[in-house]
């Protein structure tokens, strides 16, 4: 496995935890932010070039059109127990050691297991071919490439773009024009939530951390 | 703009977006800005988040912006002036008016809170279908939670009698002395991109650049600025009466082909039509604009996409398109909504064919025969350029700012000399330093100015005017008066100056008329002795509840040309017919039939969705948006669509009333079965184009060009009905019936 | 797919009931891929149980080594066919082959499932060939004593392959169906019936065919066989129809999402395909046929070996028809109930503004 190939993001070593370590990168996405303008989808699509069909992220609504109309985007949540990686039989989903979850394509047999593993509906599969020529699994990077030579040809068509190695963050957080999604080193993400908790009272709209992270933040 | 610019003396927004974040109240009151202005609702939501402001959504339709609201009011389309009245009565009843702000900086209020007497909660309700006690809620709200900002966009100026409906909203701010505070404001949201810049720089036909109008003295300014001679310019006109005449407007060009040239306000019918950067599929009734097309002899399209217009007409030649580059493609400043310019850098050349504007315009000069006068200010890059222009595909960067400075040079009366190409370029480095929620810069070279130089900033040391009319900081700071443009009285012999203790600090505390010539004055002189003396350049006046130089002087509800209620047109009718305006005949009450809404008993009503924008020709070129938004669709609730037995996925026609056209005009779209519309209305989006009525147009794009959606165009079925004042098109409101296909 | 009322759900927060969102549904659609497999390799690895039961207990009884030897024959084209018809639902059938290569997270059911099934087809085709070239009895014995545990192993798995997917906290299966405290057992005793059937009507058929060769006498034995066969299947069946209660009743008293299966199972639109396809035709209908067959032989005496066919096809369809019914029902999804900071609390989506209200 070329797992060493992966550039990760490291924290300051003056951070609060006072020492150089992996960050921990997560999403932290507030349905009270939400407007599903769509951004983070055409901006994740044309950053990796992700074909019609696939969604690596895709903002769901709920009670459309009624009082209590809610969004949310759903991203890979890069679980810190994720399912995905527990099932995988031949190891294709890892964790890279700044916890994004990370998809090797050159050894996914396309079964299908994370599939049904999986409580966001991340891995896409290409739709309409019979008896099983789907292919391989394709899900969200973080914008963080694969197990590849970073920015190399191979890596930007197999995976997209590696923004992560570039020290920026995946293009559909950049883009969210309400400040909904956040990704970020869990340090950094958490002290948004806590300040929007603080800011409204309660509530920090985070769905889904419970289910990828655990409790607590 | 004119609605506003007759109530406060500016066509604009007061405040800014970012501002919005200080108010304790938001009405946002036809407009979605979930779809159509999604980074403003980072401001929005902070503000309800952290102010717990109340917003208050008003709209025919539970847009995206209802499901963040904490109270939703659904009006019936185009009764906004009876609501916002109905408010103002329960307001005033109740005692809740800032009366010191009424007395002090106001004018007619006595007139006005006798018109206003009408307007009982009772038969506001009847005209709106909103509950009185809804109207109370909200009315209790905006008044509780001030200050408080009252946001709005097409929805409310896209009918018949839209002006007045924009007055309402400023007058509702009056009453509840919200005016010229952070929070607080009249946010009218601007759609596209640098729309504010294009009607300051006079994209209006009724005037130059800087609202001067387009009288002689207005010529002779702007002549001194372009220095080229008057006459030189008289000469280029027919006479100096056709000079000094509003030309047509974009909402009602296409009558100026189809009518007879006696109907008109000029000799002849117009031959030729030149869009640039506009597309036909957002002009209402386009079954019309479709027969001009087919009429002209020459049609000229400037875009980068192949737009609607170029397919629309069933002609063989006669259709020029010339590629223009995007904004990507060279330098450029827009004006947002918010008056704030912005530099922009281009990222790469245009590519393939691909001209920039300034390009096109300047070699278009060059076949006139006037490219010397054209490009007499042009001084910086313009050397070294080819006497023959045909192959310049960009100007440098130095001829952007020369065109930004004859706009610095010119355009005194809005305040544009202070944001000169350096400052706006200096700015774009220091963007870091810019406050989220003033907008102020703290420290660095750029210290204490505002984000983009909000015009009116007066000189290159003036800050900007993020919030206009706010008079308790000094000039020198962004502090204004109202303007006083109509003189220090009103025909009626009242005083129109501020009160007594009324005005910006540091200067004369009370309140006094514009310095004379300080929108003519090319060395800026007059201005620069008003700021030293601590005044307004444009003197500090009152707001007007009574706008005595336009039609209905006092706001009044007008049905729609349109409305499904016959009792209430004969109370509230339509504007008398008007013989000339902007050229063409513009008929009201003949066209109001009392007995349309029986053979057409839904109202349809119009706007955007998020992923699209305008007539969409880029947007439907985009794979990713087109994933989207594939198809066009028709809302519908779903009692409609069970009474007329459809589902959801069906396809429908939509027809409303044959009323320039001997047929009634329809389209075939697919239905959306939802509880976004009311039971009495239905909605469609704007922006597809190649199709028109069931039939595809897509064999005539050029090869290649055809967009990944076409669909059905909204404003194939979108009705008479224009503004009294502006001509702006009444697409919001009309009538029509569903048909099963 | 319905889904219950909010009230139902029984979520309630400051007394107003919280509608649980089901967020993502997978839908199967006509997918045989994973039913089939998960069919014939459960009654694969049923069959080579039962033949391995029958063949180390058979002692001198010459009917249940016949019953053991035509279970041992239907094992072989039911792994190949369901091995083959699990590698080609793959996205990528070749990696799926190379399994003892790329298959390396031992924590994947896949993994020790890919390795179950690399071992049981071989010891299968081993055992099969013992039996038709009549080898030693000693060796055939050893390799029954490898495949009694082996085989129902593969029964097992098929039930922790679906089971394994992912626990959300608060112990709640995300596929409510899936559940591995009943999944695993209820695949097991399916397996063996639905083998004990598969044996029987494979003993028959090949009786049938074999007539011509072997005279009366094959067909005498495969009768032999198939009364064995049904008899064993009462057993089996009685043993599957009280898993399957235990399954029911605890689901419908269970969390909201056993309980919306169980809606989904009984009432919902699973529920023909439940009711008639499996509990019918898998259970009753074949109870029946044996009440049927012996009070026709003794009240009537009358050879009615007819039924034994009718019996055996019932439960092979039953036993198919539950995999349908538990992969269809994958669908439903727990739900991902909103964690507390999405619901309605005052001040925050609605002001307290004097004299109003939130």
């Amino acid at each position: 496995m070329s797992q060493a190939q992966v550039t990760v993001p490291y924290r300051q070593a003056d951070g609060p935890q006072g020492k150089k370590e992996p960050a921990r990168m997560k999403f932290y996405i507030d349905v009270k932010r939400c407007i599903e303008c769509g951004g983070c989808e055409v901006a994740c699509k044309n950053e990796n070039n992700v074909p019609s069909g696939i969604a690596r992220i895709r903002v769901v609504t709920i009670n459309e059109g009624e009082p209590g109309e809610t969004n949310v985007a759903v991203p890979c949540m890069h679980c810190s127990k994720a399912p995905c990686v527990a099932v995988c039989p031949v190891d294709a989903l890892f964790h890279r050691p700044d916890g994004i979850v990370a998809l090797n394509k050159e050894t996914c047999i396309g079964c299908g297991y994370c599939l049904y593993a999986c409580p966001f509906g991340a891995p896409q599969f290409p739709k309409g071919c019979p008896f099983g020529s789907r292919g391989v699994m394709d899900k969200c990077t973080y914008c963080a490439g694969g197990p590849e030579v970073a920015f190399s040809e191979r890596e930007r068509r197999l995976y997209g773009s590696n923004r992560i190695a570039e020290g920026k963050l995946p293009a559909c957080a950049s883009v969210c024009a309400t400040k909904a999604l956040i990704a970020g080193d869990a340090e950094e993400v958490a002290n948004v939530v806590r300040q929007r908790v603080a800011a409204r009272g309660a509530g920090g709209g985070a769905w889904g951390w419970d289910a990828a992270y655990g409790k607590g933040f | 703009m004119a609605g506003l610019a007759n109530v406060f003396g500016y066509g604009a927004m007061t405040n800014h977006q970012n501002d919005i974040r200080n108010s304790r109240s938001i009405m946002i009151i036809g407009m979605n800005p979930a779809e159509n202005h999604p980074i403003s609702m980072q401001h929005i939501l902070t503000a309800k988040e952290t102010n717990r402001a109340v917003i208050i959504s008003v709209d025919p339709r539970f847009t995206k912006t209802s499901a963040f609201a904490n109270k939703y009011v659904r009006i019936r389309s185009g009764t906004d002036v009876a609501f916002i009245y109905g408010l103002i009565n329960i307001i005033l009843a109740k005692g809740w008016e800032d009366k010191q702000f009424i007395q002090e900086r106001t004018y007619a209020f006595e007139e006005f809170k006798g018109e206003i007497a009408k307007y009982d909660p009772q038969t506001v309700s009847d005209i709106t279908g909103v509950p009185t006690a809804e109207l109370e809620w909200v009315a209790k709200a905006m008044a509780d939670n001030r200050p408080g900002t009252v946001i709005w966009a097409m929805g409310g100026t896209q009918h018949s009698h839209g002006t007045g409906i924009v007055r309402t909203f400023c007058h509702l701010q009056m009453v509840l002395g919200n005016m010229g505070k952070p929070g607080g404001g009249t946010d009218v949201f601007r759609g596209h991109d640098s729309i504010q810049g294009v009607t300051d720089i006079g994209g209006g036909p009724e005037t130059l650049p800087g609202y001067y109008g387009i009288g002689e003295t207005a010529w002779k300014h702007w002549a001194k600025v372009w220095d080229v001679p008057y006459e030189w310019l008289l000469s280029r006109f027919k006479n100096k009466a056709m000079m000094e005449k509003p030309g047509f407007t974009v909402a009602r060009w296409y009558e100026g082909v189809l009518l007879d040239s006696k109907q008109l306000g000029q000799d002849v019918n117009v031959k030729a039509v030149m869009f640039w950067g506009h597309s036909t599929n957002a002009m209402q009734q386009m079954d019309r604009v479709k027969k001009a097309l087919e009429k002209v002899e020459l049609i000229v399209d400037v875009d980068p996409y192949v737009t609607n217009t170029a397919v629309l007409p069933d002609r063989k030649d006669g259709i020029y398109l010339l590629p223009a580059a995007s904004n990507y493609e060279q330098w450029n400043s827009s004006v947002n909504t918010n008056r704030d310019n912005q530099y922009r850098q281009r990222v790469v050349s245009p590519v393939w064919e691909a001209r920039t504007d300034i390009a096109i315009m300047v070699d278009l000069a060059e076949r006139f025969g006037f490219r010397k006068q054209f490009t007499h200010n042009m001084k910086g890059g313009w050397r070294g350029i080819p006497a023959d222009v045909k192959n310049v595909k960009e100007f440098s960067q130095q001829t952007m700012d020369d065109v930004l400075r004859e706009i610095n040079t010119g355009a005194l009366s809005i305040g544009y000399a202070g944001a000169t190409p350096e400052r706006l370029k200096r700015q774009q480095e220091w963007a870091h330093v810019f406050d989220i929620k003033t907008k102020k810069a703290v420290g660095g070279p750029v210290d204490g100015e505002s984000w983009g130089l909000p015009w009116p900033c007066w000189t290159d040391k003036h800050p900007g005017t993020p919030i206009l009319y706010r008079n308790d900081i000094p000039v020198s700071d962004g502090g204004c008066g109202f303007r006083a443009s109509w003189g220090p009285k009103a025909p009626d012999g009242r005083n129109l100056m501020a009160a007594e203790g009324s005005a910006p600090p540091g200067g004369p505390n009370t309140g006094y008329p514009a310095q004379k010539d300080y929108a003519t004055d090319l060395t800026l002189g007059a201005i620069k002795q008003a700021l030293a003396e601590g005044r307004s350049p444009y003197g500090n006046g009152r707001a007007r509840f009574n706008s005595w130089n336009i039609p209905d002087p006092l706001p009044l509800h007008r049905e729609p040309i349109h409305s499904p209620r016959p009792d209430l047109i004969v109370k509230w009718p339509t504007y008398d017919d008007v013989k000339e305006h902007y050229r063409v005949p513009q008929p009201y009450k003949s066209m109001q039939k009392p007995d349309w809404v029986k053979k057409y008993p839904i109202i349809l009503t119009t706007g955007r969705v998020v992923e699209f924008e305008g007539g969409a020709a880029g947007e439907r070129n985009s794979p990713w948006l087109v994933e989207l938004n594939p198809e066009m669709y028709v809302e519908m609730h779903p009692k409609v669509a069970h009474d007329h037995g459809l589902r959801h996925g069906d396809m429908c026609w939509i027809e409303t009333p044959e009323d320039m056209d001997a047929k009634p005009s329809r389209i075939k779209v697919k239905i959306k079965v939802t509880k976004r519309v009311g039971p009495d209305t239905v909605f469609l989006p704007i922006h597809w184009g190649g199709v028109f009525e069931g039939k595809s147009l897509a064999h005539k794009f050029p090869d290649g060009t055809v967009p990944y959606t076409i669909g059905e165009s909204a404003n194939t079925v979108t009705t008479y009905g224009y503004d009294r004042l502006t001509q702006m098109q009444e697409t919001k409101t009309t009538l029509c019936r569903i048909v099963k296909a | 797919m319905e889904s219950l009322p909010p009230e139902a759900a029984g979520i309630f927060f400051r007394g107003k009931a919280v509608e649980p969102i089901v967020l993502w549904q997978h839908k199967w659609g006509l997918t045989f891929h994973i039913p089939w497999y998960l069919f014939l390799g459960g009654l694969a690895g049923g069959t080579l149980t039962v033949a391995a039961l029958a063949d180390l207990f058979s002692g001198t009884r010459e009917r249940l080594r016949d019953f053991s030897r035509a279970a041992a024959y239907v094992t072989i084209p039911a792994i190949l066919i369901g091995g083959l018809s699990l590698t080609f639902h793959l996205g990528k059938p070749e990696r799926g082959f190379a399994f003892p290569l790329f298959f390396t997270n031992y924590q994947s059911w896949m993994t020790i499932g890919g390795w179950i099934l690399g071992a049981f087809a071989p010891l299968a085709i081993a055992y099969a060939a013992a039996w038709y070239l009549n080898i030693s009895r000693g060796l055939r014995t050893a390799l029954a004593l490898l495949a009694l545990p082996l085989g129902l192993l593969m029964s097992l798995y098929t039930g922790f392959l679906l089971s394994a997917t992912w626990v959300i906290p608060g112990n709640r299966w995300y596929v409510p169906l899936w559940d591995s405290r009943y999944l695993p057992l209820l695949f097991v005793l399916s397996g063996i019936s639905t083998g004990i059937a598969a044996a029987g009507l494979g003993a028959l058929v090949m009786g049938r065919f074999g007539k011509s060769s072997g005279g009366d006498r094959a067909a005498r034995e495969s009768q032999g066989v198939a009364e064995v066969a049904s008899l064993a299947d009462v057993a089996a069946i009685v043993m599957e129809g009280a898993w399957v209660y235990v399954f029911l009743a605890s689901f419908g008293a269970g969390t909201l999402g056993q309980q919306m299966a169980f809606k989904l199972m009984t009432q919902g639109d699973l529920a023909p395909w439940f009711w008639w396809g499996f509990v019918a035709t898998g259970l009753a209908l074949p109870l029946l046929a044996s009440a049927l067959h012996a009070a026709g032989e003794r009240i009537l005496h009358a050879k009615l070996a007819w039924i034994f066919y009718v019996k055996f096809v019932l439960v092979l369809a039953g036993g198919l028809m539950l995999r349908y019914v538990i992969v269809w029902g994958g669908d439903l999804k727990t739900p991902l109930i909103f964690p507390p900071s999405m619901w309605p609390v005052p001040g925050v989506s609605g002001p307290p503004i004097p004299g109003l209200g939130g």
